[in-house]
């Protein structure tokens, strides 16, 4: 009986943070919408470089279109074979068979020539036979093919779910790359494309941060010729400025959407690392966590009125989460073991951070309801998975894992799914997706 | 030699004399053709004459025509010139319509999906809703207080503060016992305090005090209740709430706080 009982417990135990389904708190499951992508096709003539450029554009398309987590996607195979050029072309009868089913179709061409390159790309909905999209790009260099597949995507992915979300196929992550001897700051596509180093100064760069108009990184640095780290202010197209901290010691800074920096440093007179607030405008920072235990790794609420951190006030770290003036301050997170890298959603409503149970040896990647204080499991498996940061959408998620032996960066769903392996070469932490620009909304 | 001269010159009178007899008429018809002749040079030279003097009347006539002409022309060809302006600008005005149509369309098009995709949750909403009212119907008015909670608490997060303040009034009358009343209690304070509606805030901060005096959000209520207090400079007020604040709650974090407003505030 008592073995049973113990049973029991294991059991109750084991499933405690698996018990909550986030798949069914984060995504209501509404009926998915069935998209069929076409290969697009030569416009005139496949000369080879059409042939490279719509190599290129099909499997952005398609990779785009998986990952934003919208659509059902049925296989190719079972797609009609008469290539779909011009809307002339679309039989709708032939999309409509029982294997596919689908609502809506994508297809157009795009046609290199000497000076330009033409994408025509449509979106039919099926059932209607009415085009909800008819877009016509044209470009200058066809090495920029992948961006308007990602942008074709984006209005895809905005166009079908009604708004409710821009896409994340033109964002960009910022993150830290050791590569030869030195870890440098570098930005990338989503998708791990068109890598750009953005530090060159030797030394240790860690915990990238976006600003709210994507012009500005925010990181520290350790460099060779210097005994203590620093923080920088980087223009991504410029060069950096290091912002003056009272200690030798600063990490994991974090930019509100208004500029406010946070920061985790220490007094001169104190040996515990606290949280510091930079005003947007510049001038002195303020520590408004000025408590015993070291508190670290801070994270803007959406509006900036709070501000999520870790702290071992109470024992091991935990997640925790204050006003940003220090008031109002309770723990988020209380079940012992080793939280860290908390990041806010964009809705507001979760606090993503890493855990370390008690007892275990490697860190998975957690949610927790900042209302309730409920906790969600994401990853599981082989390997460490640690520094999580939400997509601009709060769709996705982008974390740092050594599930295939080195660290490298992933990104994944939201509910866990879908991962994706998006760096191979070097060691590679501490993403940033970067948060969406206002102004620039689609269709605004 | 005058003898000489004077023989030459009989033998050249004999000789000619007879001759010069014989062509008299001939010289005399001849002058006659020649007066004609010279008559009919002088009506052909008055003729031309005239008809110089015609040609030069025509050329000056066609000269003033041919000047009139190239006024004419300019004109024409500056209302020609005009009339390919108007026609360009005809034309760009043209394809500004159609770019102005096909963007219509095009959003037109964008709009139809919009709608069908609204239309879509909206269906898709109803059923969920159907499926809701289903469950009420079975569970009658055993609602999760946590799930109300958590949506209001999510439209403060977001500053959606009038949102919240009706969530939050709504979850205070329907749960009043619930684990997250000081919460709710709190935050209906913190909205009206970020709204501005600052009396109203230190209403429910103080109810915040009275009703939770041991609650974990009893330290900010009096923090927050300072800091409207110092809004509405009822500084003497607000310096007690600091004071109380600072004694009943000396290791919270808002005692750190209250002791900097009152150093502010020039007490300590």
């Amino acid at each position: 009986m008592k073995a049973k009982f113990l049973i029991l417990l294991i059991l109750l135990g084991s499933g405690f943070l698996q018990a909550q389904d986030p798949d069914a708190v984060i995504f209501p499951k509404p009926t998915p919408t069935r998209l069929a992508v076409a290969d697009f096709t030569p416009k005139t003539s496949s000369t080879p470089d059409t042939q490279t450029a719509l190599n290129v554009f099909n499997q952005v398309l398609l990779d785009d279109l998986k990952f934003s987590a919208f659509f059902e996607l049925p296989s190719k195979s079972f797609y009609p074979l008469k290539p779909l050029r011009t809307p002339q072309d679309v039989i709708f009868e032939n999309w409509q068979v029982p294997t596919l089913d689908i609502d809506f179709l994508a297809f157009g061409s795009v046609q290199v020539d000497a000076t330009v390159t033409v994408v025509e790309a449509y979106v039919y909905d099926v059932k209607t036979r009415q085009q909800v999209i008819g877009k016509r790009y044209t470009i200058g260099d066809t090495t920029l093919i992948r961006r308007v597949a990602h942008e074709f995507a984006d209005q895809v992915v905005y166009e079908l779910s009604a708004g409710a979300s821009q896409g994340v196929a033109k964002s960009r992550i910022a993150f830290s790359s050791l590569k030869g001897d030195s870890k440098e700051i570098w930005v990338m596509d989503y998708d791990g494309a068109n890598g750009r180093q953005i530090s060159f100064n030797g030394g240790i760069n860690k915990f990238p941060e976006w600003s709210a108009d994507n012009q500005m990184l925010v990181y520290v640095a350790k460099l060779p010729t210097v005994n203590r780290w620093q923080l920088f202010l980087h223009e991504v197209d410029g060069r950096p400025t290091e912002i003056e901290v009272t200690s030798s010691y600063v990490s994991s800074p974090a930019f509100a959407r208004d500029g406010r920096v946070a920061f985790s440093s220490r007094t001169q007179s104190s040996r515990e690392a606290d949280i510091f607030i930079r005003p947007a405008g510049g001038g002195p920072a303020r520590n408004i966590t000025n408590a015993r235990g070291i508190d670290t790794s801070p994270s803007w609420s959406p509006t900036g009125a709070q501000i999520a951190f870790i702290s071992d006030r109470t024992g091991g770290p935990q997640v925790w989460v204050m006003d940003a003036d220090g008031s109002n301050l309770r723990q988020l997170v209380t079940e012992g073991g080793h939280c860290d890298s908390p990041d806010w959603s964009p809705d507001g409503r979760f606090v993503l951070y890493s855990w370390q149970a008690p007892r275990q040896w490697k860190h998975d990647i957690y949610l927790a309801e900042v209302a309730t204080g409920k906790l969600f499991q994401l990853t599981s498996g082989f390997g460490t998975n640690e520094s999580p940061h939400w997509s601009p959408d709060g769709r996705h998620i982008a974390f740092q894992s050594t599930r295939t032996g080195t660290k490298q960066i992933f990104i994944m769903n939201a509910d866990g799914r879908n991962l994706k392996q998006v760096t191979t070469y070097g060691i590679n932490e501490s993403p940033a997706w970067a948060p969406y620009v206002e102004a620039n909304r689609l269709g605004q | 030699m005058r003898q000489l001269f004077t023989l030459l010159t009989l033998c050249f009178t004999v000789l000619i004399l007879p001759l010069s007899a014989g062509t008299k008429e001939e010289i005399i018809r001849l002058q006659s053709d020649i007066l004609q002749l010279q008559d009919q040079i002088r009506v052909l030279q008055k003729n031309v004459d005239e008809k110089n003097g015609m040609i030069i009347s025509l050329l000056e006539q066609l000269n003033d025509q041919a000047a009139e002409g190239n006024v004419g022309f300019q004109e024409l060809v500056t209302a020609t010139n005009a009339a390919k302006a108007q026609s360009s600008s005809l034309d760009r005005t043209v394809q500004s319509v159609q770019e102005e149509l096909r963007v219509l369309s095009a959003k037109l098009d964008e709009t139809n999906t919009r709608v069908a995709a609204v239309h879509r949750k909206l269906e898709e909403n109803q059923v969920q809703i159907q499926s809701l009212r289903t469950v009420e119907q079975s569970v009658g008015d055993d609602i999760e207080p946590d799930r109300i909670y958590s949506a209001t608490f999510n439209d403060y997060l977001m500053g959606n503060y009038a949102l919240a303040v009706n969530g939050f009034q709504d979850f205070l009358a329907n749960f009043p016992d619930s684990e997250y009343g000081d919460n709710a209690a709190y935050y209906l304070g913190d909205c009206y305090f970020k709204q501005g509606r600052l009396d109203l805030a230190i209403q429910a901060f103080e109810q915040v005090i009275n009703l939770y005096p041991k609650g974990d959000k009893t330290a900010v209520a009096y923090y927050k209740k300072a800091q409207a207090l110092q809004e509405l400079q009822r500084l003497e007020q607000a310096i007690e709430t600091l004071k109380a604040l600072k004694q009943l709650f000396p290791n919270a974090p808002e005692a750190q706080l209250a002791n900097d407003d009152l150093i502010k505030l020039g007490v300590e």
